[in-house]
């Protein structure tokens, strides 16, 4: 079978990639340390020495994008991980087993739906205190019934299939069922899925950042580089253009991979449904 | 001059064409029928002279409709099959506006073909009742939505019909009503008629010329009665071959202890109600069954969809549970009896002394666990029977689980058996169910059902689902193993034929009830009920 690459998809792989790579190339350099505050170097412009220019403390703002990409892609991904971790079982454990099990999961579901990130975020930052790790829990609360629908969705449709008939019969509970059949089938959609809560997930942790609840300094993240741009707009909009552009670009790169997944993933997409056309 | 003429057309999409070659020149009012197995085009070939063929294909050769080369502009190709071209699909549920009164869509098609017809007698012509126009989709049958697609093919006075498989979606009675009522519709308008189907008899029982289509290609075409009393091409040999029925040898089992005894089975479903205070009447999908099954002897359950069988197949195999009446496999207690009998000039010759049988009452889900490998289960669809992501090995092998303490290598002896024993060879184990041919994956769910050694194996259209061309092979290999393993079979179908050529016993099933019940040459000579006599009249005459 020749799995075409969308177009859409290649396009938004490499730009996940190259930002994921700036991302990671943080951890082991950057061009300057990102807590080095040099007051007689502020408000240089893009330059170079720096790339990006330097910010209000003199920092290297190339240096402050990779280490905030990276802690933006951190947040979401484990977002993304608590989400999946959590929520896929739950939606699994509704379509196998139904009746009271799945009326119990969907209305914890409905109850999770209805606090938004920002107010669980909230209400941890009171019990906890700010940070990153906050942001995750928060983001990932909110992942929860998002993987879990989808999971659940998925099952759903398959479990009228003939061969979920012919694992019962072979003697196979819900359990071996969900993990065996369900699941490896209902995979593709939970990819999709990731793709486009990990794009979500970096939007998020930058509203929380950006309203003080989420990555505090020292360490940086796009939505508190944002923030810290934010008072001094009219006088330094370049300040704010950096970190805001490489948020829109890792956004839109990451939803057109998700589509492109989708398209490529999506048997009904594909050439196999001109085969059956064809029939 | 001819109403429709092709010129060497052909079909492209990337690859190999899909259809190519295809000439042939059709008079008004004549009846053409074109038979084709799956991929054989056919269908391309009706959606190429509606103007229909979906994106990414390329037409080749030339279309004349009416002395006019096909108009290449979607306006004049919606003109055209507004008002001279009409097209009936095989799935009449998908085709109709589910939101939408089918009178009011019978009406659109009116209006958007500007003729003067009326929704009335549009729906007398078709044969239903002017009630219907009140009533949405899924409130009609099968039959009466097909009825109405013809209705709206019908709305814009068409020279033209073209029909994609009309009747497979139906069952035996409905399907013979449809294929008379579409026969009687072209002789009144003077309508020609494109008719696309798998089935010979259906082609044979309405069209004057015919097409025969394989993988793209002409085999041969020709008035009908040449084709099917003499046919040159070797394929259409074939085809006719596998059309005509088949008549299993019955084995005389005198003596077989009873297998399955099935006492007074029932099954209700829950309707909704006006309210939550006023619940619906419940509805009996199987109502008080009873029946037995002697140890390798094959009964065959037939009736039309909706009468309960697939139900009380899928209670039988332990997949849903029944409401009322039980179910006792192996009413002779504790027998020590050999796992695989042979049958040897009609009676059963028990081996051996094997292991000894528990035998267990029953209600459906709660087969005992230590009952389940000695019941198994055939579905309808090859297709949805086997999981896209698991190596065909793995998956015949899924039931050997119910026996416990097997050892990897006892494992794969037993899938290679079962594998060999419906003809297919196990190093195709590792392969995935798409690299598989329908007929193919039929075998594999054979094997799947074998792997076991189970006792009684139930067998849910087993057929039906497959190209004619494969279903002797299919059902000569059902007669095969039940002679070399004394299997025991439930067969469920509607197909009188099929039944023929399997069954020892037949049952015939109306509305959840058992209503008659005899030996298959006994009740196709003299049917008592007239369920049975009405699917015996629609009954196709054979070809040739």
């Amino acid at each position: 079978m020749n799995r075409r690459w969308h177009p859409s998809l290649v396009i938004g792989l490499v730009g996940t990639a190259i930002f994921l790579a700036l991302a990671l190339t943080s951890l082991l350099w950057t061009p300057y340390p990102i807590d080095q505050i040099d007051l007689a170097r502020k408000f240089a412009g893009p330059s170079p020495e720096h790339w990006l220019g330097t910010d209000f403390f003199g920092r290297d703002m190339l240096s402050l994008v990779m280490a905030g990409t990276l802690t933006s892609f951190v947040v979401a991904a484990i977002a993304v991980a608590i989400g999946m971790v959590i929520g896929v079982p739950l939606g699994l454990i509704a379509a196998a087993w139904g009746g009271p099990v799945e009326w119990l999961v969907l209305r914890v579901n409905d109850f999770l739906f209805a606090f938004p990130a920002i107010i669980t975020a909230i209400l941890i930052t009171a019990l906890f205190g700010p940070g990153a790790t906050n942001a995750m829990i928060a983001i990932g609360i909110f992942n929860i019934p998002v993987f879990a629908r989808v999971a659940r969705g998925g099952a759903l449709s398959l479990k009228s299939l003939d061969y979920i008939g012919a694992a019962r019969l072979a003697g196979m509970g819900n359990w071996e069922i969900s993990l065996r059949h369900l699941l490896p089938n209902v995979a593709s959609l939970l990819i999709v899925q990731a793709t486009i809560q990990l794009a979500l997930g970096i939007l998020a942790e930058a509203g929380l950042s950006y309203v003080g609840l989420g990555t505090q300094p020292p360490a940086t993240s796009l939505g508190l580089m944002l923030k810290d741009a934010q008072s001094i707009f009219l006088l330094h909009p370049w300040l704010t253009y950096v970190p805001g552009l490489s948020i829109v670009l890792i956004v839109i790169s990451l939803n057109l991979a998700g589509d492109g997944l989708r398209d490529m993933l999506d048997p009904r997409l594909k050439r196999e449904g001109l085969a059956n056309a064809a029939a | 001059m001819p109403l429709l003429e092709l010129d060497d057309l052909s079909v492209v999409f990337d690859g190999p064409p899909v259809l190519a070659g295809v000439s042939f020149a059709l008079e008004k009012g004549e009846r053409f029928g074109v038979i084709g197995e799956s991929g054989s085009g056919k269908t391309m070939m009706a959606l190429a002279i509606a103007g229909l063929l979906p994106e990414g294909a390329r037409r080749g050769g030339a279309i004349a409709f009416d002395g006019q080369r096909l108009p290449e502009g979607e306006r004049e190709l919606a003109r055209l099959r507004g008002r001279r071209i009409a097209m009936v699909f095989q799935e009449p549920l998908t085709a109709l506006n589910p939101l939408m009164r089918v009178g009011a869509q019978i009406a659109e098609a009116i209006a958007l073909s500007k003729t003067n017809a009326s929704v009335e007698a549009l729906l007398g012509e078709v044969g239903l009742d002017p009630v219907h126009a009140r009533r949405y989709p899924h409130e009609l049958s099968g039959g009466q939505r097909q009825r109405i697609m013809i209705a709206m093919a019908l709305a814009g006075e068409p020279d033209l019909l073209i029909a994609d498989e009309p009747t497979s979606a139906l069952d035996l009675i409905t399907q013979r009503t449809i294929i008379d009522l579409i026969a009687a519709v072209c002789d009144r308008r003077g309508m020609a008629l494109i008719f696309v189907s798998h089935d010979l008899r259906a082609v044979a029982a309405l069209c004057t010329r015919v097409l025969v289509l394989r993988q793209g290609a002409v085999m041969e075409t020709g008035p009908a009665t040449d084709v099917f009393a003499a046919p040159r091409a070797e394929y259409t040999r074939q085809l006719i071959a596998a059309a005509r029925p088949t008549i299993g040898a019955v084995f005389a089992l005198a003596g077989a202890p009873p297998l399955l005894e099935v006492r007074n089975l029932s099954r209700h479903f829950r309707q909704p109600g006006a309210a939550w205070f006023a619940p619906g009447q419940p509805m009996a999908a199987v109502n008080g069954v009873s029946f037995s099954v002697a140890a390798s002897e094959s009964v065959a359950i037939v009736g039309p969809s909706g009468c309960g069988k697939t139900t009380l197949a899928r209670i039988i195999a332990g997949l849903d549970r029944a409401t009322g009446g039980e179910m006792i496999l192996d009413a002779g207690a504790h027998r020590p009896v050999h796992p695989y009998p042979r049958i040897k000039s009609g009676e059963i010759q028990w081996r051996g002394s094997g292991r000894t049988f528990p035998t267990g009452t029953y209600h459906g889900s709660n087969l005992p666990r230590a009952l389940r490998r000695d019941i198994s289960l055939v579905f309808q669809d090859p297709y949805g029977s086997f999981d896209p992501r698991l190596e065909v090995g793995r998956a015949v092998g899924e039931p050997l689980r119910l026996e416990r303490g097997l050892a990897p290598a006892d494992r794969l002896r037993r899938v290679s058996e079962a594998v060999q024993a419906v003809g297919l060879s196990p190093t195709l184990l590792g392969r995935y169910p798409h690299e598989f041919s329908g007929g193919q994956r039929q075998r594999l769910a054979i094997a799947r059902a074998l792997v076991t050694r189970p006792r009684l194996v139930i067998l849910d259209e087993p057929v039906s689902a497959l190209d004619v061309s494969l279903r002797g092979d299919v059902l000569a290999l059902l007669n095969r193993l039940r002679a070399d393993y004394g299997l025991a079979y439930v067969v469920i179908s509607h197909d009188l034929d099929m039944v023929r050529a399997v069954s020892d016993r037949v049952l015939v099933m109306e509305k959840g009830k058992i209503v008659e019940e005899g030996r298959p040459a006994e009740i196709f000579a003299h049917p008592q009920h007239r369920l049975t006599r009405e699917l015996l009249a629609a009954r196709l005459p054979d070809v040739a």
